[in-house]
């Protein structure tokens, strides 16, 4: 795993700036929740850590490798959407070793691999199955699956709960906290869900309007806001979140 | 053992119970009851103003050209003959007509399908500036006759064609060598002109449709753009390939605008105008007019059977 460096980075398009000289360090096995309303500018700088934007302005960097216009097939970068994005023209197995594939990895190793991680998630019987079978939850483990299964540099999760039912995602939230936990894997977790985020992530990055209002612990954000917006934004759904876990 | 009255007994009840059916189907459409009715009475009014014009000018014509077709005598539809067929299938002339169509469709469809689906592509998947100027451009041959398209390939690559000429000064050679606007060559070029922009409409629909989160998905797994295409782009617009070339190729064997101006090649509509009009063959021409049909119309309900493919027979 690697850390990652994002140094005053912009993102515009046409008149528009979507991100605003974003600076922010995730240290090796740390995974940051990035927070905001709708068009904040989050998802844009996660497709810049990603390389599906390339910064107008600023640099990334995973450890001390300028990666800032690496293609993305090269930056070693697992995705998981919000919308699965699984290939519907291929088995669950074979999502899951597709990435070894491109690696030129041999089929039995591959396979290997891809049943190891489908059984760490609880869904070993699942390999042969279409994708389009499965529940959401059950596609959602196989997106992780497959990201996980490159042992990628940094793990990138874009609103991945977005979608599913409340009890589902109270689950899944649980184990995918733990196994990243687990995996010491270096994250970024992007999602407008407060909860999903002091539950999951070590540090918080609230966004707004295409800047960063700030970055700390959730016990930080919820207690010492920076700002009116964070203030504002994150006690709106306050009393509904079971801070036991600090 | 049933006997014959117990075989007509069944019949006649099967025929009343049919009668029956199809008068409460009009009843219920002449005087809808449910909202099931009512919907029945929408799709039919929806539905007649084709189903009339389908009777009128696409049934009668066809059982008529069926009929010359098998007609015993030139100009009157009498007896059962099937010489025409005959002609068709024996007279190496016939089969060397039939093969020109189908190696000009084919070649042309696959070229045109070749050259659609990097421009539906870009056009789809990326921000092109002039992204309308564009989409015009490759879409408006769509509305010239095939005539007008000759005449563009004519002024392009005739005698005093601005390629042409171009190519003569590049190469110093004389223009009259390197025109191709009146050979096969040009035809094809004439041919992927009318076709490339229908290939483009169909696979257009099938590339609005991609999932591009699957897309970046591979990428991130360290797929190559090319890689990318193969493996994930390709089987979502699988669909749109063959119905593109359903569709091409099913215009490459009906061009005849084009051949009018550039008759290199004699292909089935031209032979079947020729037909008409110099050899007075009616049956012949009859007969290849069915042989079309039929060949047209199986071929879709096969390109269809076999695939989801988005172009209707």
């Amino acid at each position: 795993m690697a850390r990652i460096t994002l140094d005053s980075v912009r993102k515009r398009y046409g008149e528009t700036t979507a991100v605003n000289g974003v600076s922010l360090t995730v240290d090796d096995g740390e995974i940051v929740g990035v927070l905001g309303p709708s068009g904040c500018g989050k998802t844009t700088t996660l497709r810049t850590v990603a390389g599906f934007e390339t910064p107008t302005a600023g640099t990334v960097a995973f450890d001390d490798q300028d990666v800032t216009n690496v293609p993305p097939e090269n930056r070693n970068v697992g995705l998981v959407f919000q919308e699965y994005a699984l290939f519907d023209n291929m088995t669950v197995g074979e999502n899951v070793a597709f990435g070894l594939k491109m690696r030129g990895i041999a089929k039995a190793k591959r396979r290997k691999r891809a049943t190891e991680l489908l059984d760490m998630l609880g869904i070993g019987e699942m390999a042969d199955r279409d994708p389009t079978t499965l529940s959401g939850g059950q596609q959602q483990r196989v997106g992780l699956a497959r990201a996980l299964a490159i042992e990628p540099n940094v793990l990138l999760l874009d609103e991945p709960m977005t979608g599913l039912d409340a009890k589902l995602k109270a689950r899944l939230r649980d184990e995918v906290g733990e196994l990243l936990s687990e995996l010491d894997v270096t994250g970024l977790y992007v999602t407008h869900d407060q909860e999903e985020a002091m539950l999951m992530c070590d540090r918080i990055a609230v966004m707004n309007d295409g800047r960063m209002e700030q970055v700390g612990t959730p016990r930080e954000v919820y207690e010492s806001p920076a700002t009116e917006f964070v203030s504002e934004f994150v006690s709106l759904d306050a009393p509904q979140l079971p801070f036991v876990q600090w | 053992m049933a006997t014959l009255g117990e075989h007509s007994e069944r019949a006649g009840s099967r025929l009343r119970a049919a009668v029956h059916l199809a008068s409460t189907a009009v009843g219920s459409i002449v005087d809808p009851v449910t909202e099931r009715d009512r919907t029945r009475r929408r799709i039919v009014a929806l539905c007649a103003p084709f189903a009339t014009l389908l009777a009128v000018a696409g049934a009668y014509p066809l059982v008529e050209v069926v009929r010359i077709s098998v007609s015993a005598e030139q100009y009157r539809s009498v007896g059962f003959a099937l010489e025409a067929y005959g002609t068709l299938v024996t007279d190496p002339y016939y089969r060397g007509v039939a093969f020109n169509s189908l190696w000009l469709a084919g070649g042309t469809t696959l070229a045109s399908v070749g050259v659609a689906v990097p421009i539906a592509h870009a056009l789809e998947k990326y921000d092109l500036p002039g992204e309308d100027v564009l989409v015009t451009l490759v879409s408006f041959p769509i509305s010239l006759p095939g005539i007008v398209a000759a005449f563009m390939i004519l002024v392009l690559l005739g005698n005093n064609g601005l390629v042409t000429n171009l190519a003569a000064l590049l190469t110093g050679r004389p223009a009259t060598d390197l025109a191709i606007a009146v050979s096969a060559p040009g035809l094809f070029v004439a041919f992927c002109y009318s076709m490339i922009p229908r290939a483009t409409l169909i696979l257009r629909g099938t590339y609005a449709e991609l999932d591009h989160a699957a897309e970046e998905a591979a990428q991130s797994l360290g797929a190559t753009p090319w890689r990318t295409f193969r493996y994930v782009t390709l089987p979502q617009i699988r669909p749109g390939i063959t119905g593109a070339v359903i569709l091409t190729f099913r215009t490459g064997l009906a061009i005849f605008g084009t051949l009018i101006v550039i008759q290199t090649v004699v292909v089935w509509t031209l032979q079947i105008s020729r037909e008409l009009a110099t050899g007075y063959d009616i049956q012949v021409a009859g007969a290849m007019a069915t042989a079309y049909f039929l060949f047209t119309f199986a071929f879709t309900a096969l390109g269809l059977r076999y695939t989801d493919a988005e172009v209707g027979l």
